[in-house]
């Protein structure tokens, strides 16, 4: 257990350095002048002569040496202090912490969504297995996969928003402002989802006390209420996981197309931009929550999953 | 193949239509793909155009069919070099254990902390719009759901009777490699590469849909669907055709993989593998 | 009562999208929400581009103010200015206004805000060390601005949202902090980074009652997400439409389109400095081949309109000329001429920041391809090729450019962009006789002689084909029907005022 913990939190430490460092890379890869890019940002237009490129360039610390700046930025993050913003002039902390939680809640909302659709179905279709329903519920679920998000998006828009003016096309403002972006991005989830409650199931149903339970008496839906259900929840628990921690950088397109100011646009623009201490708040916060996030998938796993070795009810 | 539902058979059939049609393009298209009629900007389905014209009043299906050629190109090329790198690998790992295992197992890890669009913004970013730059971004991110399963089925072979015998006999590790461990492999990768064709169809239209694919007036699917969307309640078929072909495609390729992936490997293993690259 | 209950629902009454309804009755308890297309920047440093968000909802005001449809320079918090010296300005305050926090404006108040203003480490355009030396108070109402060297144009640079005044208080931290601190009618109140800014009513406006109970400005970057909040109702007021949109919003019931003639251009500039550009034959032969109309009325769908020449014709100084027909003949002919081979294809950048460019491009290229002249498209980023395209390293770029972007008066675009010396020549261009022109026109101090002198500036421009000047842009603003008052600004520096109003149905 120890050297788990110990080789995940290793893990943890390289994704992260090894990721803050790409981002810095950014502006040194692309073309263009980085600080010129930023003066960009801010002043749309003309005319940007050398001196104030100059100036500003030493304001912001970016005349120096590249691992010097590397250096002391992660000096900073150590301490909490995540810089300012190239482009807005504010805290990174103030925009990558909101975006954060909107993606956060986002993504739960989705996955959330997925589990409750999935877990009906998939019993469902390991109850009825090889039978009509299962199949149309399999073949179903499993075309979820092929749907791409930036063309469902744009029709569920086309539908709900302009046709019948149901639910609001953009912005993250009312509670009714997630349910579309919710339901695109938990299409896929849904399918993985169900498949794996169905196999679930299926391999439960298959144990050896089930019979024993029904022989005790207990009515068939007590015996999958209490037995077989929660043996197909296992593999769910671990998907979930998985899937969350993919979500979180994962959510750009539905985040770009509906506006939403979450933790994919906000890496998105700080690309784009080049606004480097953005996105390097954004990148550390992101794939250390995913490295976190995994690491407890697998101990989940591990723990749960009878193949490995664990117990169950 | 032999007994394969409707539903899957139809797939495949569907499969090798779309990839015939796109590649004879030049010779099928009913107008060339750039040909502007400023006159007859998205113009309805029918006539002379059996998909309409877009905003520039180029014709449709003439459109999808170049475009498919860029997309599927991307995609195929993209799922066949994260194959091999996937699964050189996975064997290797599987096959070496010890420090070079651990270290590519860790990697895999970060890989997969590591969200894919954005990486995949950080490369067209440096290295500009296009063929290569897809290429190389999807690749990077790509290969670890078959390094993955690679590794897992590597061990479940080593760990059968014949192979030890093979390596105690003095067969060199080559050899047990290509005659032993690749043969078993051979279908579960197979499955994973279809499925993974699908995803990567979809990933191809995500990245040019944001504007970091081809360069205008060449057209690819997602850059249609970008370029449509403004009009799309003047002239709907403008998303239908090239969001359609993306989804039917990817949905014949899945249906297809996710019957030969189901069929070699452990179920549970599966499901995770695929789940894992969200 | 009977009556009084009729005339109530009348007001409320079905209009069919007219734009500001007289039938319709104001309600003052409303709030508006307003569309942006960008986001506040650099912490609202004033020299940056936020102030023109602080302008556009009704927080920030300048001393003076352009008003576009008079074409002139009126007072705002200034009520009168002369030039006592060649060098010094005086500016009259006005009396009895109040920041939004209770203080004064003092001319004391004014000069630190413009002197803050002039001290920024990368300062505004229209008002920077180099036009201006120095703002002080002269005495307790009046304020004078020196500038290094003679400028009849000082009036103008005090219109500019990079001027605007704000209280001594928001000077007070780091960073400057326009909470609270403006003179307008409506008065931030909390923000959502990135996301929305919302503001109040200033119940002590000196400019008369505020219409409006409050307002939120959001900030969406997509166009055609803006013209669909304005089409569900989900926003009041859209600034910026793109001209795709622009059909599904003409036929919306309850949705008006307002168009007006922005300063804008878009422009597709050509490398002067290098063959087969500098060749005056073949970029005359260039202007030719393309048809402007078609162009006006494809990717743009009639929201813009072709140009004739660098100015737009409803500007004071534009000349007489008219948008080039497409010739494709005589283009041929002035191909041979210059002698042109087509040995490699020439390269449009398309900058990305204009979605419309690459199809834009497009269009150039198939217009190009009629004449015999090859050319690929290469879809940039502006900061990209920027460098290369100042190092005159390229062929063309389709770019836009605002003439009036810091002050209204185009003095500024054609020395940057034209003359030999100029900081934002990007065509290469270097004419001795365009210079002279545009020499004197900075000496001329009155306006009649100075535009004349403009409008041969702009002769001489298109005589050498400079650059292709493809077509002015509108501005395309769309609102509810039940906005009132509502006077467009091409370029969204006043959107909410104390008239704006909103009625309840």
């Amino acid at each position: 257990m120890l050297t788990f913990l110990a080789k995940r939190t290793a893990t943890l430490v390289a994704a992260v350095l090894l990721s803050s460092y790409a981002v810095f890379l950014i502006p040194y890869v692309t073309p263009g002048d980085p600080v010129r890019k930023i003066i960009r940002s801010r002043v749309a237009g003309d005319v940007v002569d050398d001196s104030t490129v100059k100036a500003l360039s030493e304001s912001l610390g970016l005349q120096d040496p590249l691992p010097i700046q590397y250096l002391r930025w992660l000096g900073d993050f150590f301490t909490g202090d995540m810089g300012l913003s190239h482009v807005s002039r504010t805290p990174v902390a103030d925009q990558v912490i909101p975006a954060l939680g909107i993606t956060l809640s986002l993504v739960i909302v989705a996955l959330g969504t997925a589990v409750l659709v999935a877990l009906p179905l998939g019993i469902i279709a390991a109850l009825r297995q090889g039978g009509k329903v299962d199949k149309l519920i399999t073949t179903i679920t499993q075309s979820f996969i092929a749907m791409p998000e930036y063309w469902l998006a744009p029709l569920l828009v086309l539908v709900f928003a302009l046709k019948l003016s149901l639910l609001p096309s953009a912005g993250w403002s009312t509670p009714a402002s997630m349910v579309l972006p919710a339901a695109t991005l938990a299409l896929r989830p849904i399918s993985f989802f169900t498949s794996a409650v169905r196999s679930g199931v299926i391999d439960a149903l298959q144990a050896e006390h089930i019979p024993a339970a029904r022989a005790r008496g207990l009515s068939r839906t007590q015996t999958i209420l209490h037995h077989v259900v929660p043996n197909g929840l296992v593999p769910l628990s671990t998907l979930f996981a998985v899937w969350f921690a993919g979500l979180l950088g994962g959510s750009v397109i539905v985040e770009v197309i509906f506006a939403i100011p979450g933790m994919g646009r906000l890496l998105y623009d700080a690309v784009i931009n080049s606004d480097i201490p953005l996105a390097q708040g954004g990148v550390v916060l992101v794939v250390g929550l995913a490295v976190a996030i995994t690491t407890l998938a697998d101990f989940l796993h591990r723990i749960l999953s009878p193949k490995v070795g664990g117990t169950l009810a | 193949m032999r007994k394969w539902p409707a539903i899957d058979a139809a797939a495949v059939v569907i499969l090798i239509l779309a990839v015939a049609a796109v590649a004879a393009a030049p010779w099928l298209a009913p107008f060339p793909p750039d040909e502007q009629n400023l006159a007859a900007r998205l113009a309805a389905p029918g006539g002379a155009h059996p998909l309409g014209t877009d905003h520039l009043g180029r014709d449709t299906l003439s459109r999808l069919l170049d475009g498919g050629r860029f997309s599927m190109l991307v995609a195929a090329l993209a799922t066949v070099l994260t194959g091999v790198i996937g699964l050189s690998i996975g064997i290797l790992s599987a096959r070496r254990k010890g420090w070079l295992d651990e270290f590519f197992t860790r990697t895999n890890d970060v890989l997969l902390a590591l969200p894919e669009m954005v990486v995949a913004l950080f490369i067209v970013a440096a290295m500009g719009t296009g063929f290569t730059s897809l290429l190389v971004a999807l690749t990077v991110t790509g290969w670890t759901p078959f390094a993955r399963l690679a590794r897992t089925l590597a061990y479940d072979v080593s760990a059968r009777g014949f192979v030890e015998a093979a390596r105690v006999v003095g067969c060199p590790p080559s050899f047990i490699i290509f005659r032993h461990v690749l043969p078993h492999l051979a279908a579960p990768m197979l499955g994973q590469a279809t499925l993974r064709f699908g995803q990567l169809l979809i990933s191809v239209g995500a990245l040019s849909y944001l504007g970091l694919g081809v360069q205008p007036p060449q057209s690819d699917w997602g850059s249609m669907l970008a370029a449509a969307q403004p009009y799309a309640e003047r002239a709907p078929w403008g998303i239908l055709a090239p969001g359609l072909a993306i989804f039917v495609i990817a949905l014949c390729v899945t249906l297809i993989g996710q019957r030969a992936a189901r069929r070699a490997a452990d179920p549970i293993d599966a499901i995770v593998t695929e789940g894992q690259h969200a | 009562m009977g009556l009084a209950a009729l005339t109530a629902l009348t007001g409320c009454g079905l209009s069919g999208g007219g734009t500001s309804g007289a039938s319709k009755v104001a309600d003052t308890n409303q709030r508006i929400v307003v569309d942006n297309f960008r986001a506040p920047v650099a912490n609202w440093a004033l020299e940056s581009d936020a102030a023109y968000i602080l302008s556009l909802s009704g927080c920030l005001e300048t001393l003076t103010k352009y008003d576009s449809a008079q074409g002139k320079v009126v007072p705002f918090l200034a009520t009168e200015w002369k030039q006592a010296s060649p060098l010094e300005w005086d500016f009259t305050i006005r009396d009895g206004v109040k920041f939004q926090d209770g203080t004064d404006l003092t001319a004391e108040s004014v000069a630190a805000s413009l002197t803050s203003v002039l001290n920024a480490k990368v300062p505004a355009r229209a008002f920077s060390p180099s036009i201006v030396s120095k703002v002080e108070a002269k005495d307790a109402n009046t304020v004078r601005v020196t500038t290094p060297s003679e400028s009849p144009l000082v009036p103008f640079r005090l219109a500019s949202v990079n001027t605007g005044i704000l209280a001594p208080a928001a000077y007070q931290g780091a960073t400057v902090d326009p909470f609270g601190h403006c003179t307008g009618p409506f008065t931030p109140v909390s923000e959502k980074a990135k996301q929305s800014l919302t503001l109040d009513r200033n119940g002590n406006y000196w400019g008369g009652d505020v219409q409006l109970a409050g307002a939120e400005v959001r900030f969406i970057s997509n166009g055609a997400t803006r013209a669909t909040q304005v089409q569900t109702g989900e926003a009041d007021i859209a600034l910026s439409i793109p001209a795709s949109a622009l059909s599904s919003l003409e036929s919306a019931p309850e949705v008006s389109v307002l168009k007006a003639d922005s300063p804008r251009t878009a422009t597709l500039y050509m490398n002067n400095g290098r063959a087969p550009f500098n060749n005056v034959d073949f970029r005359k032969a260039l202007r030719s081949a393309l048809d402007l109309g078609a162009l006006a009325a494809s990717v743009y769908e009639g929201a813009a309109l072709p140009a004739a020449g660098p100015f737009a014709p409803s500007e004071p100084w534009a000349g007489s000329a008219t948008a080039p027909q497409q010739n494709v003949e005589e283009a041929k002919k002035l191909l041979e001429a210059a002698g042109y081979t087509a040995d490699r294809p020439l390269d449009i950048i398309a900058i990305v920041e204009r979605a419309e460019f690459a199809d834009v491009a497009t269009v150039i290229q198939d217009n190009l391809k009629a004449i015999g002249v090859p050319v690929s498209i290469q879809a940039k980023e502006y900061a990209s090729a920027e460098p290369d395209v100042l190092a005159g390293n390229y062929d063309m770029i389709l770019s836009q450019r605002n003439r009036l972007i810091d002050i209204a008066d185009p003095i500024g675009f054609l020395t940057a962009d034209y003359t030999c010396k100029g900081t934002y020549n990007l065509s290469h261009f270097c004419n001795q006789d365009y210079d002279e022109v545009i020499a004197q026109a900075a000496r001329t101090s009155s306006t009649e002689d100075r535009y004349k002198l403009y409008a041969k500036a702009g002769e001489i421009l298109d005589a050498e084909a400079v650059n292709l000047w493809l077509v002015n842009e509108q501005a395309t603003d769309a609102l509810r029907s039940s906005v009132l008052n509502y006077v467009q600004d091409p370029l969204s520096r006043y959107v909410l005022t104390a008239q704006t109003a909103k009625s309840a149905s």
